[in-house]
């Protein structure tokens, strides 16, 4: 036991004070709520309901398919209810669920206060929880989509899909973008820069490295769904050819883009779970993970080879042997990191000294282990061309997506559910209904699940309302359907647990389980008493006397300087603390934003635009004022943490938590325009006559050119007026003006792109080259509609004397976004106005 | 006020570790776009596929081998007051670099066994 | 390898799995070198799987040597790199091999086929046809052991053809030209059906193949190429309902091509893609129930006519041998 860091015994009514500050709103004031835990409970609770509901309507399709030629449900509502089922399961229950447990769990595992943006992680439920469940609600006034999770063009297109139903599929799917780009910014800053001093990268729990993958995969593949969305959308309402054959569109641009993000996403899925699998397994040993290097490898290697796999999904397009070939060696190759963290965790059980106990989170971690073994095995199989031009589309594929799906996410899941309990309950969980709940889900999910690798090769296709008993396959569906009822029968029980035991609040054992790290640290709204010093990867084993330690105040910030909520930031890989963020308190801004984000977008999915114009003022309104409010300046002066370090409470720059924040943004933005340069090139491989006439066209090189220099110029002035701030305490004229010229000319620049197109005769709805060349220019066009609002903001912000030559945060954030938008102008104006000249072809 | 602590090069560790998962991410992005376009475009471009894609994966290795020998400078410590990471981010740079060589290789064996375009079907 | 195919075929009768529809009752070369695969495949993952399951039950049981080997972080090395590297090696160059032995061995001018998907059935067309190329629908007639090339295309929406006995599926994409090459080995009928989800009767889109010897099948193409008998009872209902909008019966004024060609609709095996068994009451119960036998089907509703005229048209149809 080393010295304590803070000095003991602590002043009297310090700890009233942070139970003060992180008080949680109570009553009707709840929604206003930020604090991680309560945010992420509501998360989480949501994903559930949406699970649950999502497997309703898989017993109700599989209570049809149980015997052939039945008419328990209409075509129609069958093609509603499983692209419902899927979309829902995929986008409302999987990614939700994990992001959920990231903002629960992670700021425990690493002893924040909260993670450091915490009304953009409200914010994003509850857009999620409103968009989620309006969309879920579809179903039952037969306005549900039914193109498939996987919305194939042109069977999704205005020609085929005439109603509302596919847009509010879009709906449905705009706002899990955002809650989901919104979650990885929190995770990866979160991650990144709010470990408790001393934990370098190495000591960083499994589940931390997880989420950081997965956050970062995030980054990269929603940006391709958001492209793909935006053309379907744009192509449905607008008539722009992104996918009309006849007119130069390619429907295989959509699978593209969207297995792009898609296969990607069964790994978004599932490593956070595996890492929730490497935190269970140490604790059921009492033994330190074995190959803690490799399985940091391993999901570094899975987040990246897991993007060369996505013509996977189209080995059966007619595209050649050779680029089939290509992605079926990336598959073999992503299956080496499954391989690396079976063996750990299999490692991890040999080490222990004592005998296994099979209570019921390590019962799920067994039954995850050997469901997830099959649906990895039978992933090499259909990762076989030949084999996969059989399987494709069958029932072997429904098996083998749900022994992946529920394998390596759901009973990751509930292990956690009876594993994580304790931090945030009063009690832990039945064991003895957690037994009954196991059993039932694991031999219920193999009944269901497993017979359908033979129906699916014998004849059995996907997405298919009824089937004729000649196939044969009845007898094995009737089996699945049994099945079926067992899950959900294992899943009532433990719904049964949970309003039986399950009571949100402080109390009974701190650390049942006898883990190793830190979220078993006493906790209270405020999260731990006192942030320690990590030296290990299991403090909690390393330093039986840690726990009290940290109650009693002894390590870092104790108290709560600025008065505020505040949590320590350090630095990325070696975690020496930097300096103190002040973080928001509740608030309604953020609740106001989301339920008018959503209504938004929901009035324009029915067409209803004007009214959906007014709630989109009112949500940009809500997030101006949010945002005004956050900005809360160095008044406090740099603060004692303990330990003899001082940190400031205001920085600015490449070290400051939101500078981070632009730069995850950066990677999101550049992967969509990168997204943008793929589909691009790729509409021209696939049509390039209708390029050949684009190039007609093409604008004098005068208007890129202007239009270039002009967007130059705003950043060039943006970055001169920084210096036109005035000092702290002052205000002045030269500033906001600067700040609205930039944007003006940046404005300018968008606006001769797009007229020295239309000018020359150019039109979007001729072809896809002109929806392309026209979408580049939009793609630039919202980005700089943004900056517009963020100048006038940083504008009224000088005027007010809240923003200066040290308190600048905001026109940091404004000049970030404004360079990198010239950065991809400049690039988009090379592509537009100069890969016509180069691509060959007779004129 | 005091100067908070700057985290040392972040963006070259981070490159540095990841660099084999980098390279393999440019070999397939590299070997699979040059094959789509070739058999797009048709005859006279399909002959340079394969040899583009033998060269492109002997510059990865090489790549790869450059980075193994030089990935102890390129991580070394250099803040005695801060914990030493070096060791586990040689170990990462290390395994990665061993499963990303396995990647290219595989990508490379289908160039060697199959015919440049053609749906084989 | 005579007692591998037996070893093969007693398992999949095991199971059950002699369906028409079924990939287990391979009768085309791909089918069957996929077929060959499967098992190889299936084999191999039994055991790894048993080895990882094995491996775990050591790793939580008593105590010992077996489990301290267990536990030693060379054994993650060595069964989650080099192990999965080596068999997965194998199986890669294996599957190319696969790839690469396709229909490229074929050799000899194939017969042309053009299969055309479409909401939600399918238009055949016999290319090579002497007299020109024959049109047929939801019905496929190929001859036995000679190289067919289907040339696959869609009018619509993503379709896929998938004939599992034959071969793996292909799907059918507005604005491209696939093609599929087939050797049967065996005469037979086998089914096929729609395997890319394409809205509505996604699900009600199948059809027929039937192979035949290629004698029969030249005697049965000169057949099919010929028009239908003039003047049969019900033909005037037939084209008075204005049928022959949608529909072409060659050698009639019904020349439509929106709908299903008909000329010998009954010398078939189905109705409505692959849905009812052809009989003359087939025929009228799909006159008469066709929204309900396949909902969403584009054909109008005849309740307009009456009893007498589908009657007449019905017995129109069976006539169309």
């Amino acid at each position: 036991m080393s010295e304590p860091l803070s000095p003991v015994p602590r002043p009297e009514g310090e700890e009233d004070e942070l139970l003060r500050i992180w008080a949680t709103p109570k009553g009707w004031r709840l929604p206003t709520a930020v604090n991680n835990t309560v945010i992420g409970l509501l998360y989480l609770g949501a994903a559930f309901v949406f699970f649950v509901a999502a497997g309703i309507l898989a017993l109700i399709m599989r209570t049809q398919l149980a015997l052939p030629e039945q008419e328990l449900v209409s075509q129609d509502l069958y093609n509603q209810m499983f692209t419902v089922h899927g979309t829902t399961m995929m986008f409302l229950f999987a990614v939700p669920a994990m992001e959920a447990l990231g903002v629960l769990l992670l700021p425990q595992m690493l002893a924040a206060r909260d993670l450091p943006f915490p009304r953009l992680s409200a914010f994003a439920v509850w857009a999620y929880v409103v968009g989620g469940t309006v969309f879920f609600l579809t179903i039952f006034i037969d306005l549900a989509p039914a193109g498939g999770w996987f919305m194939y063009p042109p069977l999704t297109l205005m020609e085929y899909q005439p109603g509302d139903n596919a847009d509010f599929w879009l709906l449905g799917i705009g706002f899990i973008e955002i809650s989901a780009i919104a979650g990885a910014i929190e995770i990866i800053v979160g991650v990144l820069r709010t470990r408790p001093p001393g934990m370098s990268l190495d000591k960083l729990p499994i589940f931390g490295w997880a989420m950081l993958i997965f956050a970062g995969m995030i980054m990269v593949a929603f940006p391709a769904v958001i492209l793909a969305t935006m053309l379907l959308e744009i192509e449905r309402a607008f008539g722009w050819p992104f996918f009309t054959a006849e007119l130069g569109g390619d429907p295989l641009l959509w699978q593209h883009l969207f297995w792009f993000f898609g296969h990607p996403e069964v790994y978004i899925i599932f490593l956070p779970a595996a890492g929730l699998v490497s935190m269970i397994v140490p604790t059921a040993a009492r033994k330190p993970l074995v190959g803690f290097n490799l399985i940091v490898v391993a999901l570094i290697a899975t987040g990246f080879f897991s993007f060369g796999l996505w013509v996977h999904h189209m080995f059966t397009t007619g595209i050649p042997g050779l680029s089939l070939a290509f992605f079926s060696a990336a598959s073999m190759a992503v299956a080496i990191p499954s391989g690396i963290q079976f063996f750990s965790w299999i490692a991890t059980f040999a080490a222990s000294e004592r005998k296994i106990e099979f209570n019921t989170p390590t019962l799920f971690v067994l039954g995850m282990l050997f469901i997830f073994l099959i649906g990895g095995l039978t992933g090499v199989m259909v990762a076989m061309v030949p084999f996969n031009w059989q399987a494709h589309d069958t029932y072997f594929i429904v098996a083998h997506m749900h022994y992946v799906m529920i394998g390596g996410m759901v009973f990751p899941l509930f292990a956690t559910f009876y594993y994580w309990v304790p931090i945030v309950g009063k009690r832990r969980l039945s064991e003895r209904l957690g037994r009954w709940s196991f059993w039932l889900i694991f031999i219920g999910f193999n009944v269901a699940f497993f017979p359908m690798h033979i129906s699916g090769l014998m004849g059995m296709p996907r997405r298919v309302w009824t089937y004729p008993a000649e196939l044969g396959v009845g007898p094995f569906n009737l089996v699945s359907t049994i099945g079926a009822y067992m899950i959900a029968a294992g899943v009532l029980v433990f719904i049964i647990d949970l309003v039986r035991n399950f009571r949100v609040g402080e109390g009974g054992q701190d650390n049942p389980f006898g883990a190793g790290t830190l979220e078993f640290l006493p906790q209270d709204v405020y999260s731990t008493r006192s942030i320690p010093h990590v030296s290990s990867r299991y403090p909690l084993w390393d330093d039986p006397d840690l726990p009290r330690s940290v109650a009693a105040g002894e390590q870092y910030l104790p108290d709560a300087p600025t008065g505020g909520r505040e949590t320590i930031v350090t630095s990325a890989i070696h975690a020496k603390p930097q300096y103190i963020v002040q973080m928001p308190g509740p608030g309604w801004t953020h609740v106001i934003a989301a339920v008018f984000t959503a209504a938004c977008f929901l009035l324009l999915t029915v067409k209803i635009v004007v009214p959906a114009m007014l709630c989109a003022l009112v949500a940009v309104g809500a997030v101006l004022t949010w945002v005004w409010s956050i900005d809360k300046g160095p008044d406090a002066g740099p603060v004692s943490i303990g330990g003899g370090i001082t940190l400031p409470v205001y920085v600015t720059g490449p070290i400051s938590h939101g500078w981070w924040a632009m730069m995850v943004l950066w990677v999101v933005a550049g992967s969509l325009f990168i997204a943008f340069v793929f589909s691009y090139l790729y509409l021209w491989t696939v049509s390039p006559e209708v390029w050949l006439a684009g190039r007609e066209f093409l604008p004098q090189l005068g208007w890129p050119l202007g239009a270039g220099v002009l967007m130059l110029g705003a950043a060039a002035v943006m970055r001169l007026s920084r210096r036109a701030l005035p000092s702290p305490g002052e205000r002045n004229l030269l500033a906001p003006l600067a700040v609205l010229a930039a944007a003006s000319l940046a404005g300018a620049g968008i606006t001769a792109e797009i007229y020295g197109h239309w000018t020359s005769g150019l039109r979007p709805t001729a072809s896809s080259y002109g929806a392309m060349v026209y979408l580049g220019a939009i793609l630039t066009a919202q980005l700089v509609l943004a900056i517009a609002i963020m100048s006038g903001f940083c504008a009224a912000r000088v005027l007010a004397g809240k923003l200066d030559r040290v308190r600048w945060a905001s026109l940091e954030n404004t000049s970030l976004l404004l360079y990198y938008t010239t950065a991809q102008f400049l690039i988009a104006l090379i592509l537009i106005h100069g890969f016509p000249h180069v691509m060959g072809g007779a004129p | 006020m005091s100067e908070p602590a700057r985290d040392t090069r972040f963006l070259r560790r981070t490159l540095t570790s990841l660099s084999g998962i980098l390279i393999w991410a440019a070999h397939f992005g590299l070997v699979y776009g040059v094959q789509h376009v070739a058999c797009r475009e048709g005859a006279g471009w399909t002959g340079f596929v394969k040899p583009v894609i033998y060269l492109a994966t002997v510059l990865a290795a090489a790549l790869m081998g450059l980075v193994a020998a030089k990935a102890r400078s390129w991580l070394a410590p250099d803040d005695p007051g801060a914990p030493d990471v070096s060791i586990f981010l040689r170990a990462v740079t290390h395994i990665l670099l061993v499963l990303s060589l396995f990647g290219v290789l595989a990508t490379t064996a289908s160039a060697v066994l199959l015919p440049t375009c053609g749906a084989l079907r | 390898m005579k007692r591998g195919a037996c070893f093969l075929a007693c398992l999949a009768l095991l199971a059950g799995c002699a369906g028409e529809q079924s990939a287990f009752s391979a009768t085309g070369e791909e089918a069957i070198s996929t077929l060959r695969l499967t098992w190889i495949l299936t084999i191999g993952s039994v055991l790894v799987f048993l080895l990882v399951i094995g491996a775990l039950i050591a790793a939580l049981g008593r105590p010992g040597a077996l489990r301290q080997r267990l536990a030693d972080p060379r054994m993650v090395t060595l069964g989650g790199i080099v192990f999965p590297m080596v068999v997965l090696a194998i199986l890669l160059i294996y599957s190319f091999a696969l790839l690469r032995a396709g229909p490229a061995s074929a050799g000899a001018a194939p017969l042309n086929i053009a299969v055309e998907g479409k909401q939600w059935w399918w238009r055949v067309t016999y290319s090579d046809t002497p007299g020109g190329p024959v049109e047929s629908a939801n019905e496929l007639r190929i001859p036995v052991g000679e190289t067919v090339r289907l040339e696959l295309t869609s009018a619509d929406v993503i379709h896929s053809f998938w004939v599992p006995a034959y071969a793996g599926k292909v799907d059918m994409i507005p604005g491209r030209t696939n093609a599929l090459t087939l050797k049967v080995t065996a005469p037979g009928i086998v089914r096929g059906q729609c395997t890319e989800y394409c809205g509505g009767a996604h699900a009600l889109m199948a059809f027929r193949v039937i192979a035949m010897p290629p004698e029969e099948f030249a005697a049965w193409l000169e057949r099919e190429a010929a028009p239908a008998e003039q003047s049969l009872p019900g033909e005037a209902e037939f084209l008075r309902a204005g049928c022959g909008a949608c529909h072409t019966v060659r050698g009639t004024p019904a020349e439509g091509t929106a709908g299903p060609e008909l000329t010998h609709v009954a010398s078939r095996q189905t109705i409505g893609a692959g849905i009812l068994q052809t009989t003359p009451e087939n025929f009228r119960t799909w006159l008469d129930r066709h929204r309900e036998i396949k909902p969403g089907n584009l054909m109008p509703e005849y309740e307009f006519l009456s009893a007498a005229e589908r009657e007449a048209i019905a017995t129109y149809l069976e006539a169309l041998e």
